[in-house]
């Protein structure tokens, strides 16, 4: 029998016809995709900038502690437990650096000390720490690359001419971790503890004194279940914020263990500009602005799994060991050069350039010279209480509506940063 | 058997025409949704890649400052670099600050905002000791510029004790110092003159200079800018001539330290830029009114011969505009006064007087666009507002505004929004238009193409320049608008100057110059 396959013929036209459309709308979707993908590295890129910022801010004064000090978790005041800035507010030399000495029985007491980071291998550090007659009269501190500092290629971060790599993600349990909770309730919510039946008692108008001393006791034991779940059962007391970590030592050292959702999305690298990079010569390219002192970074803002890592080997162009102590290869993270490559050659970089600077306005911890604007407290509005004024007050420490401007007050501990530039192309140092 | 063969009976046929319909039915339609679905998602497509493109550029837009910028097409912002000349002025004049325009620092020298580290005790801010004289300020929120404002106390309020040991009640013939004693010979304690700087203690008028210089090229964008956060917005001059005697003398440079003198008007035509301070250049009024201060400063217990100023205690209003412009009454102090960081005062009912935006917020508008000035779009006045982020940023804002405008409050307000309107730079990319265009051409393009549109507001406050940036598609057949807003960390002014200087002086000379450079 004859059989005319007409009406499959146009079915399974019509279905190669979807199936066509429905391969281009995938290979379309597809393609959406890649692009989203671009689009959510350059916001990946963007976030580590703001991330690099944030570091260069806190370690300009934390963490560059000498670990064979004398060590304790509240703080003991060590060489570089707590800094005075990449450009030290004190005498303009290199920083971080310490506080003063604090120990008659050292030969130095009382000046300050050699950064903790400055290796004792290196020249010896350009110290600055007595008055100088010959010292430039801003007290600013010039220094020279080729004799101060270390020899190209030992130069370790934080050293001017060197870099440092910021793989980012985040820890499971960071270090002093706190609670989000905003407000707590000191005492738990336990109806049984209700204490007003039993200080509601009958009032024994007979004796007064016979009826404080027990309606004394009557709350006394009336709240004391109260006063023990602040102390200790089911309250947090007085005790805000509240740490994750239930013991002290688990509460300082958290779980750096990475989320794993959280890992080979971003990193940052920052490259401490040498003055030789700021004199306005014109090379490197970007070098157009007579800088001073040594807060001037270069930041590569990265997203992609590289974790940061620059070069593969020593033999990759412009490989140094100031910009890279470890290179990729050397580490043993990734398997084999082909899948560095092209993780490095899948990754989107910004790469920036910004100052740190001490000046940052009234800080929580200026709070005797930078009042509070209004009567609301400390808010950083970028007041500064004046000296008195027509009302016959002294002292710094004045009403709130009496102050002097101050323009651009930031509300931190850490310094501010003064300027931020995109740099249109590889500035060749990061 | 011959068995013939034979055709379909007509049910047969019915039926499997019947069953072939339904198939093609159900295939076609099946198709036809597909199709459907595919141009849908194909539109889709279209306008996630738009808003995808439209990041990008509002992106870039946020780090090398393009809508404020770039002269170059679509942006065509040369403008906001150009030189202000007005008549035979040579530039001298307060609107030639526009915040793009090319300014040469030096390398070494005073003017170099870089030498401003805490460790350099030039850049120390070396304070008036004098107590501060009760600033008095007009309060536009009451009265108008036809009948007079009432003129109230800055700071405090009526019910301080020590009111009745104020300003106002110094007797007539005394001057301030009289009561408060000379605190000049404890204050500015090592600054000089400009004409008469130490070569080895550089220490006299380095940190005013530099403050100065910079407000001269780039007014209060400038001064916000480059100098570092928790900068006091005075220009401390010498104390060198403190006594009431001298009114009148604008070469005695009477003054309390700071630049009180209108910034307005320059005195005097200046064929040559003068570097370093130089308050010759500047109105040193002998009188207590500035013609063209408009913005009506007068702060108490500044000199002025015709600035007196008449209160009575115990009525209220005490003064009027007019009655002070005219000196009734008992003779006080007055001057003509524009602060740098200058800016009119409302009174809360709680708090007293509280100053607006720029001390409250210190928010800088960075923006310069063609607005309309009228609500059916006709007319557009660009001038004004290429000139208030440097000139006055922030009475642009009051003018417009009620008097309980703090900027946090007004973010969540019309007036918020006004301000979005007058300074947010917008760009219609598809179709192509140019920034800012008042009316952009909308139908050039192909029209089954969403059009992209981006815009960007920028504002400082707080050491930080914000960048609140929009991405706009619009189906043009039905009307259907996608909209991402977003915030995104990037260059500051400063790095966008330093940018600007590097690209049209090194990178394409061929450009006119713009920004920094340092010679």
């Amino acid at each position: 029998m004859n059989r005319r396959g007409s009406v499959l013929i146009v079915v399974a036209g019509l279905c190669s016809i979807m199936l066509l459309l429905s391969v281009t709308f995938l290979i379309r979707m597809r393609a959406d995709g890649e692009e989203s993908t671009m689009l959510i590295r350059d916001a990946q890129a963007r976030i580590m900038l703001a991330s690099a910022l944030e570091y260069l801010q806190e370690t300009s004064r934390l963490g560059w502690r000498a670990t064979w000090g004398a060590a304790s978790p509240l703080g003991d005041g060590s060489h570089g437990y707590e800094c005075y800035g990449w450009t030290d507010v004190r005498d303009g030399s290199i920083g971080p650096r310490g506080p003063r000495i604090d120990n008659p029985a050292d030969a130095k007491n009382g000046k300050l000390p050699v950064p903790t980071w400055w290796k004792s291998s290196w020249p010896a550090y350009p110290q600055d720490d007595t008055v100088d007659p010959a010292k430039d009269p801003q007290n600013a501190y010039v220094y020279f690359e080729s004799t101060s500092l270390p020899p190209a290629g030992n130069r370790r971060w934080p050293c001017p001419g060197s870099a440092m790599r910021g793989d980012m993600y985040v820890m499971k349990l960071a270090p002093c971790a706190v609670r989000l909770t905003t407000a707590y309730n000191p005492v738990g919510a336990n109806a049984a503890d209700d204490p007003a039946p039993v200080i509601d008692g009958p009032y024994d108008t007979m004796d007064r004194g016979k009826h404080r001393q027990t309606s004394d006791a009557l709350m006394t034991s009336a709240w004391q279940p109260y006063l023990n779940q602040c102390r200790s059962v089911d309250g947090v007391g007085m005790l805000d914020p509240q740490p994750v970590a239930d013991t002290w030592t688990d509460f300082r050292l958290g779980d750096p263990t990475a989320r794993t959702d959280s890992t080979t999305l971003g990193w940052f690298r920052v490259y401490r500009e040498l003055p030789s990079d700021h004199d306005a010569d014109g090379t490197p390219w970007f070098d157009s602005v007579a800088m001073q002192g040594h807060g001037v970074f270069i930041i590569a803002c990265g997203a992609g799994a590289t974790l940061g890592y620059r070069f593969w080997d020593t033999s990759d162009p412009g490989f140094s060991r100031d910009l890279e102590p470890v290179t990729a290869q050397e580490s043993g993270v990734f398997f084999d050069e082909n899948l560095f490559r092209e993780l490095r050659a899948n990754e989107g970089i910004l790469w920036y350039r910004a100052e740190w600077t001490a000046m940052q306005g009234g800080g929580a911890n200026a709070l005797e010279h930078y009042q509070a604007a209004g009567d609301h407290g400390l808010d950083f509005s970028g007041l500064f209480a004046t000296n008195g004024g027509e009302r016959g007050r002294s002292g710094w420490v004045d009403d709130s509506r009496e102050k002097l401007p101050v323009s651009s007050t930031v509300a931190s501990f850490f310094g501010a940063i003064k300027w931020i530039q995109r740099l249109e192309k590889d500035p060749q140092k990061w | 058997m011959r068995v013939a063969s034979r055709g379909f009976t007509l049910i047969e046929l019915l039926i499997a025409i019947s069953l072939s319909m339904m198939i093609m039915v159900i295939a076609v339609s099946a198709f036809q949704q597909a199709t459907q679905t595919m141009a849908v998602m194909n539109r889709m497509s279209i306008e996630s890649g738009l808003l995808r493109t439209g990041y990008f550029i509002s992106a870039e837009d946020v780090d090398f400052w393009n809508s404020n910028a770039n002269p170059e097409y679509p942006y065509l912002k040369g403008h906001t670099s150009d030189a202000v000349v007005n008549g035979s002025d040579l530039g001298n004049n307060l609107d030639n600050k526009r915040i793009f325009r090319p300014v040469s620092f030096k390398k070494a020298g005073d003017f170099n905002p870089n030498w401003i580290q805490p460790n350099d005790k030039r850049c120390w801010y070396r304070n008036y000791f004098m107590q501060s004289p009760r600033a008095y300020g007009y309060d536009r929120s009451e009265g108008s510029a036809a009948t007079g404002y009432q003129a109230k106390p800055v700071f405090g309020s009526s019910d301080s004790p020590c009111d009745s040991f104020d300003w106002y009640t110094l007797p007539i013939g005394w001057e301030p110092w009289h009561i408060w004693g000379d605190f000049t010979l404890v204050s500015n304690l090592g600054m000089k003159e400009r004409a008469s700087p130490s070569p080895v203690d550089l220490i006299e008028g380095a940190r005013p200079t530099l403050m100065w210089e910079l407000f001269k090229e780039l007014g209060h964008a400038g001064v916000y800018t480059y100098m570092p956060p928790g900068t006091m917005n005075l220009i401390l001059r010498p104390a060198t001539n403190n006594t009431v005697a001298n009114i009148g003398r604008p070469d005695l440079h009477y003054d309390k330290g700071e630049i009180p003198w209108s910034l307005t008007v320059p005195k005097t035509i200046t064929p040559v830029p003068v570097l370093g301070y130089d308050p010759e250049t500047v109105s040193i009024p002998s009188i207590a009114v500035v013609p063209g201060n408009v913005l009506r400063h007068y702060f108490f217990g500044m000199p002025g011969v015709r600035g007196r100023f008449y209160k009575n205690p115990w009525e209220i209003p005490p003064l009027t505009h007019a009655e002070a412009e005219t000196g009734i009454g008992n003779p006080h102090w007055l001057a003509d006064l524009e602060q740098i960081n200058g800016d009119n005062f409302w009174q809360d009912s709680d708090k007293g007087w509280v100053q607006q935006q720029s001390r409250v917020s210190v928010c800088l508008f960075l923006g310069s666009k063609f607005i309309p000035t009228d609500f059916s779009n006709t007319v557009f006045d660009p001038v004004p507002l290429l000139n208030r982020p440097t000139r006055d940023p922030w009475l642009a804002l009051d003018k417009d505004v009620e008097h309980a405008a703090n900027f946090e409050g007004t973010n969540r307000t019309s007036v918020f929004w006004r301000q979005a309107r007058d300074y947010t730079s917008t760009t219609v990319h598809i179709p192509r238009n140019f920034t800012d265009d008042p009316a952009p051409d909308l139908k050039s393009g192909n029209s089954a193409i969403p059009s992209l549109a981006t815009s960007i507001l920028r504002y400082r406050q707080k050491g930080a320049d914000k960048a609140i940036c929009t991405v706009r598609v619009q189906d043009p057949v039905s009307g259907h608008v996608v909209e991402l807003g977003y915030a995104l960390l990037g260059t500051t002014l400063r790095g966008a100057r330093q940018h600007w200087g590097w690209k049209t002086r090194v990178d394409r000379p061929s450009l006119k110059p713009m920004g920094d450079i340092y010679e």
